[in-house]
Parts: structure tokens; C-alpha cells; sequence
């Protein structure tokens, strides 16, 4: 093939990908406002209908990032356009996992499905999806290792935030009846405990991996910049949630504050390290890996 | 009453929240910045900045503080926990409580123990006093109260490993181009423990002759990919039209440009003791022997070039005047090496570079005069400019870092206590039996474990 051709055939296969990809956005986006709908309706058909919109988005997305892995001849988890659609795929998976093990719960899925949209659209808008050559600092195990357990994690920690936030709202005092939006009563609560515990491990071995990768890159598996760093207070934040949840007089409220932080400092990790240099005014602040 | 504090769990989330603050500090404010820069840049709370050392926070004493800290509080807790662990007693219910307990289930049969044995759970208490039936405990899985322990000592593990590398830890550069050998040692006066030393009095040799290694360039080698472009565009209104397919996406009119695959070193590697070693080493793959670990960072190019006769030896990337001629030249990197086609082929590169104007009026701006390749002129701004030769050197650094070994295996340890802690299925079953009914309650930790799934087994 001539280079000529080579471009128009990865021209003509981007754009099928790209019109899958927006297509999964706008899914989400339509699950999101049925999940308003559902909050403001409180009729449990429309939970349903939320539930399977994301089932038929989760199909949409399965066959986006295996387009992808073709289109590439990889698996696609080398960049940030590939990871937040990888993301927001994990999250609604993980999400209608966890649902499908509760008792007529619905209502995380509009938080899922909001972030996921956020993750679609910022990678759609910001993010080139050419498909280009590793460069060589990224040619490595660990950071392929790294960046998907990451990801992982972060998807993990997105379902456990849904549902504590949902919980501390619309929570129930019984398991007799159901409340407004189905079962939320402490079983369901406990999913926020259970998904931690899951996601933690993977957090610590993404910040492990890519301290590894970091030590056969440049050899100095820890420089204190900022991504390391506001990892570092992720994992930290969720290490105290996890504490937390044994000691008996901080298991309820305290927790559920720590879990949302620990959210708070995820989303500071993922995307948000620079914000802060606007917010506090502050002219050297080191932005490395944003 | 110090020590009971410091053995509480409240403590160590308290001095994780503090250390969270102490890292938030690290990432609002410039580290190893020089105070009077961050003045000069307008930094605020310079007072505060000064006096905690917060350019430095993390050597600074309020860091060391609080990590030692941190560090007595889960050795303490963690002497605690083994005390209670090595003594830890099951004591089963009273029959009436087991049998009246809401989560309790029954089974009309009374082989449950048989069959509790053949599902893995083994016998660790029985009632020994009040009347029968007496109720008997039965657990399956691993101790998750131990694995929980162990992988809190390889988080002190991990944070020895931490000191040893912020103490004795040290990096240096070293750029070698062919036929001339360099030396380097792996002993360096610039160590926090060797400045230490220095601050209380203790001299420190600035040289350790028995410790070096002579490193000599065979050969260094590019590699590029062909990078092929398509046009995406950075308008987000044309992004979303390309989406609902009424732009289409069109092949860059730039062409292809070249991508760095890869840059790779050959060298030879003396020994103290006079071995030499064959070494190789690239990107992400780095070369170890003993203690000297070499990584690849970059390349230097020189290129030998003569401006209207006038001969010059310019370093690519560097800017170079020629004598009469206004503002400044720049030359690119240089293109040589392998380019690996994306049609699967490969394709010796012939050396060529780019030369760029830099106006006198806007140092920052860069005008493309043209590319050159070897043995090749090229005639730009009056000047015949003309590409001889080149060299390129490997640019390596090369670190010692006697924690790193011990920081990696304390993260494994960590990773995996953490994972089958976190994952693995630990259950415990408080059983009794009368009258050919039993009475079982089960209670369990770790994500896969399944309350339902032993229930089910046993009433097979």
C-alpha cells in the first residue's frame, strides 16, 4: 500500500470509530436525563428504563473498544482519548454489575451515566483519536499495566461514590418496604465498603506500577510532582475511609465524608491537578503530567 | 497515656490526614525552588513558606516529624495487634442466643459438621461449659487479621526503603560519544547523609578511587517511525460535524514527519575489578550491573558545517551566529538512523537537519530556511551554508539507590496482602445441633465470599 492509501484507509476506519464514539456519548447523555426524569418522577419504570439504557450503551461501548483494538492492532490504553473512553466503559460496567445485585435500585445509575458522558465528551473535544506510535518513554509494561489499573480503579471509586451519594439522600431505615427509589437501606449501602476494598488494591498497584515504570524509565521511582503526589493523597484519603470502617463510631457519616473526598481527590488526580493554579492564584506551581 | 494514644487506630487516621495536608502543600507550592526566585515570582505567605520550608516539604523536618511518627504509630499498633492476634481466643455463643439470633439458619439434618469438613472449614473452638448442645466455631480461608498485618509491615518496609533512598541515593549524567571513555564512580560527596555529615563536623572524602567504572561508546542508533497525519481538527463545532458525518476526516497536506521509535545504546563497561562487559540499553530498558544501573535519557548531535567557507561546529538545538549576518541560526534535530515505514518496511535514513532563522527582533520565533542534508548547501539569507559531517554522542545518567530494592519488594508485599485481604473469602460458622436440627450462623469478610454460596452447599 502507498502512504496515500494507508491515510485514506485510517481516515475512512476513524470515522466509523468516531461516529460510534459520539453515538455512545449521546447514549449517555440520553441515560443521564432519564435518570433526572427518574429523580424527579420517582416512577420505577423510568429507573428500569435508565438501567437498560445503559445495558444498550455498555453493548455500543464493548463494540467501540474493540473497533478500536482492531483499528490500532493494540489494546487501547495507550492515551487519554483511548483510557477515558476505557473508563467510562469500566465504570458502567462495574455499575450494572453492582445493580444488578440490588433490590430495585436504579437512581447511581444517573451519576454513572453523567460521568461517563463528561469522560466520552472530554475525550471527544479535547483529545486527538489519530492513532500514532508509542514514543519511546511510554514503551513499557508497567505503563500499560499502570494506566489500566488505574483506570480500573478510578471506575471502581466512581460506583461507590454514585452510591453513597444516592444513600445519603434517599436512604431507608427498614428492609420491609421500599423507599422512593427502591431498596436503599444498609445492604446496599455496604456495596460503597465492598467496591473500595476492590478498587484500593488496584489503586495501590497503579501507583506501585508506575513507580516501577518510572524507576526504568529515568531511573527515580519517586519525584514528588504533582500527578505522583495527589495519587499518593488519593490512595492516602481512601486508606483513612478504609480505617474508618473499623472503627465502630466512624463507620456511618464519617466514612461516607471520606469516601465522597476520596472522590474529590481522584477527579484532582485524574484531571484537575491544574485547576489548582488558577484557584489559589499561586504563579510557580509545577504542572508536570497534567 | 502517649503510648495508648499512639496505639489507636483514630491516631493513625488523624497523621494520614495530616500527611495528606503536607502533600497538598508539596503540590501547590514549587519544590526545590530557591526562596528569593519565589519571591521574585510574586509567591505569597513568604513567612510561613520560609519558616516550615515549604519549597522543601518533603525533606523538610515537619515531613521527617510527622512520617516518623507515623511510622511509631504503626509499629506500636502493629505490636499491639500481634500480642491479640498470637493470643486470639474464639469463644463461642451460648445455645439459646445461636438459636434465637435473627441471622441464624436452619437445616433439618444433622450430618451439617460432615459435611461443613468436606467443604473446607475446620474446627477452631468449642463451648466447654454450660449444657449441651454446646455451640462449636468452624472457619475456612486465610486469617485475614494476619494478612492485614503483614502488609502493614511492608508499608514500614516501604518507608525505610524511602529514607535509605533519600539518604544515600544519588544521580549523575554522563555524555559519551565514540572513542572517548568516560569515568564514572558510584561513590558521591552529594548524598543527604554525606551533607549531614558535613553540617556536624564530619569530613567527607570527595573521592572513591575503588569504585569506578569506565564506560566506552560502540554505537548509538535512532530509530523513527514514519508518522502518517490526518487532519483532525481542534474546533470542537468541526470535531462533533465529523461525528454526525458531514465533515470527513482528510490526509495532513504537511506529509509525514518522523516519530523517535527508539534510541539505543551499545557500549563497554569496565569494572572495578577489570571486566568488561558488553552492554546494551534503551528507552525504558536499562543496564545493571552490581551496583551502577545506566539509563538511557536522550542524544547530543554535532554537526561540522562551513557558512560561506567559514567553518563551524554547531550543536543541534543550540543556537549559532555567522559573522555578518543579523540575528541567529538554529539547526533541528538531526533525522539518522532507521525509519520504519508503515507499508512494513525499513529505510537508512539519509542524515538531514533543518535549519532555522531566529530574528533579532523575537528570540523566541524560529523561520524555516530550509532543510539540508549531508553534503548537501543550502543558500539562505546570503549565506551558502553546508553540511559536512555530524557526530552524535549517547547521553546517559546513571544512579545508585540502595532502597529501591527494598521499596519494591515491600510494594509487592503490600499489593498482595492487600489483594487477598481484599478479595479472598475468609468465613467463620458458629454450629450447633439438637434434635436433628441445626443451627448455623455465618459470617464472612472479603468480596468474593458468599454468605448464600456456603449456605447452599450445605443444604445440598
Amino acid at each position: 500500500m502507498t502512504p496515500e492509501e494507508i491515510l485514506l484507509r485510517d481516515a475512512f476506519l476513524l470515522g466509523i470509530e468516531l461516529k460510534l464514539f459520539w453515538l455512545v456519548a449521546l447514549l449517555y447523555g440520553i441515560s443521564f436525563i432519564i435518570g433526572i426524569s427518574y429523580l424527579i418522577s420517582s416512577n420505577s419504570g423510568v429507573g428500569k428504563t435508565l438501567t437498560w439504557g445503559l445495558r444498550i450503551t455498555l453493548i455500543i461501548h464493548t463494540i467501540l473498544i474493540i473497533f478500536r483494538t482492531f483499528e490500532g492492532m493494540r489494546p487501547p490504553f495507550q492515551n487519554l482519548y483511548e483510557t477515558l473512553s476505557w473508563f467510562a466503559w469500566f465504570a458502567n460496567a462495574t455499575y450494572l454489575y453492582a445493580q444488578s445485585r440490588w433490590r430495585e435500585v436504579h437512581l447511581p445509575g444517573f451519576i454513572v451515566a453523567g460521568i461517563a458522558m463528561a469522560a466520552c465528551l472530554y475525550s471527544l473535544l479535547t483529545r486527538s483519536p489519530v492513532i500514532a506510535p508509542v514514543p519511546p518513554a511510554l514503551q513499557s509494561h508497567w505503563y500499560e499495566v499502570h494506566v489500566i489499573t488505574a483506570f480500573l480503579s478510578y471506575a471502581v471509586f466512581v460506583v461507590s461514590f454514585s452510591v453513597e451519594v444516592c444513600f445519603l439522600k434517599f436512604k431507608i431505615n427498614t428492609e420491609e418496604s421500599p423507599g422512593m427509589f427502591g431498596y436503599m437501606d444498609e445492604n446496599f449501602r455496604r456495596w460503597t465498603h465492598r467496591l473500595v476494598l476492590f478498587g484500593f488494591p488496584l489503586l495501590t498497584f497503579a501507583v506501585f506500577s508506575g513507580a516501577a515504570w518510572a524507576n526504568d524509565a529515568w531511573g527515580r521511582y519517586w519525584s514528588w510532582d504533582p500527578k505522583e503526589t495527589w495519587s499518593l493523597i488519593t490512595w492516602t484519603v481512601y486508606a483513612m475511609y478504609l480505617h474508618s470502617k473499623t472503627i465502630s463510631r466512624w463507620k456511618g457519616p464519617t466514612a461516607s465524608v471520606l469516601n465522597i473526598l476520596g472522590f474529590i481527590c481522584m477527579i484532582m488526580t485524574f484531571i484537575g491537578v491544574n485547576w489548582l493554579v488558577k484557584l489559589l492564584d499561586i504563579p510557580s506551581l509545577h504542572t508536570y503530567a497534567v | 497515656m502517649l503510648y495508648r494514644l499512639l496505639s489507636s487506630l483514630k491516631t493513625s487516621v488523624y497523621i494520614l490526614a495530616f500527611m495528606c495536608l503536607i502533600f497538598l502543600i508539596g503540590t501547590i507550592f514549587p519544590q526545590g525552588e530557591n526562596i528569593e526566585d519565589y519571591i521574585k515570582a510574586g509567591g505569597k505567605y513568604v513567612a510561613v513558606v520560609r519558616a516550615l520550608d515549604f519549597l522543601d516539604i518533603f525533606i523538610s523536618p515537619l515531613f521527617l516529624i510527622t512520617t516518623a511518627i507515623l511510622l511509631l504509630n504503626l509499629v506500636i499498633c502493629l505490636f499491639e495487634r500481634f500480642k491479640i492476634f498470637l493470643k486470639i481466643k474464639r469463644t463461642p455463643m451460648d445455645f439459646q442466643s445461636l438459636k434465637n439470633h435473627p441471622n441464624r439458619v436452619t437445616f433439618n439434618n444433622a450430618d451439617i459438621e460432615k459435611r461443613l469438613k468436606k467443604t473446607g472449614f475446620k474446627l477452631k473452638a468449642e463451648a466447654q461449659s454450660g449444657a449441651p448442645p454446646r455451640v462449636k466455631i468452624y472457619e475456612k480461608g486465610l486469617q485475614y487479621w494476619w494478612l492485614s498485618w503483614c502488609y502493614h509491615v511492608g508499608i514500614i518496609l516501604a518507608i525505610f526503603g524511602f529514607f535509605l533512598t533519600a539518604l544515600f541515593a544519588f544521580e549523575k549524567d554522563v555524555l559519551l560519544y565514540p572513542e572517548k571513555p568516560e569515568t564514572i564512580s558510584l561513590y558521591s560527596e552529594d548524598t543527604r547523609w554525606n551533607e549531614f555529615l558535613r553540617d556536624i563536623g564530619v569530613e567527607v572524602s570527595d573521592k572513591q578511587e575503588k569504585n569506578e567504572y569506565v564506560l566506552t561508546l560502540k554505537e548509538f542508533r535512532t530509530e523513527y517511525y514514519q508518522g502518517l497525519k490526518l487532519d483532525y481538527p481542534k474546533e470542537k463545532l468541526e470535531r462533533l460535524a465529523i461525528g454526525i458525518g458531514t465533515k470527513k476526516l482528510k490526509p495532513s497536506k504537511k506529509g509525514f514527519s518522523y516519530m523517535p521509535r527508539m534510541w539505543l545504546t551499545s557500549l563497554d563497561v569496565k569494572k572495578p575489578d577489570g571486566n568488561i562487559l558488553d552492554a546494551e540499553l534503551w528507552v525504558n530498558r536499562p543496564f545493571r550491573t552490581g551496583s551502577l544501573t545506566l539509563y538511557q535519557m536522550g542524544y547530543e548531535q554535532k554537526v561540522n558545517m562551513t557558512a560561506n567557507g567559514q567553518r563551524l561546529e554547531v550543536e543541534a538545538r543550540v543556537p549559532f551566529e555567522v559573522k555578518g549576518v543579523k540575528g541567529k541560526f538554529v539547526l533541528g534535530s538531526l533525522k539518522l538512523g532507521t525509519l520504519f515505514k508503515r507499508d512494513g518496511t525499513t529505510e537508512e535514513i539519509k542524515p538531514v537537519t533543518t535549519l532555522y532563522h531566529i530574528p533579532e527582533s523575537d528570540p523566541q520565533a524560529r523561520e524555516v530556511l530550509g532543510e539540508v542534508g549531508l553534503g548537501e548547501k543550502l543558500d539562505a539569507r546570503g549565506v551558502l551554508f553546508e553540511f559536512r559531517d555530524y557526530k552524535e554522542g549517547s547521553y546517559l545518567s546513571y544512579r545508585k539507590d540502595p532502597g529501591v530494592r527494598l521499596v519494591g519488594l515491600a510494594c509487592l508485599f503490600v499489593f498482595l496482602g492487600l489483594f487477598v485481604r481484599s478479595l479472598g473469602a475468609w468465613y467463620r460458622i458458629q454450629y450447633a445441633a439438637e434434635r436433628k436440627i441445626a443451627y448455623v450462623i455465618v459470617s464472612s469478610r472479603g468480596i468474593l465470599a458468599d454468605k448464600d454460596r456456603i449456605i447452599r452447599k450445605l443444604n445440598k
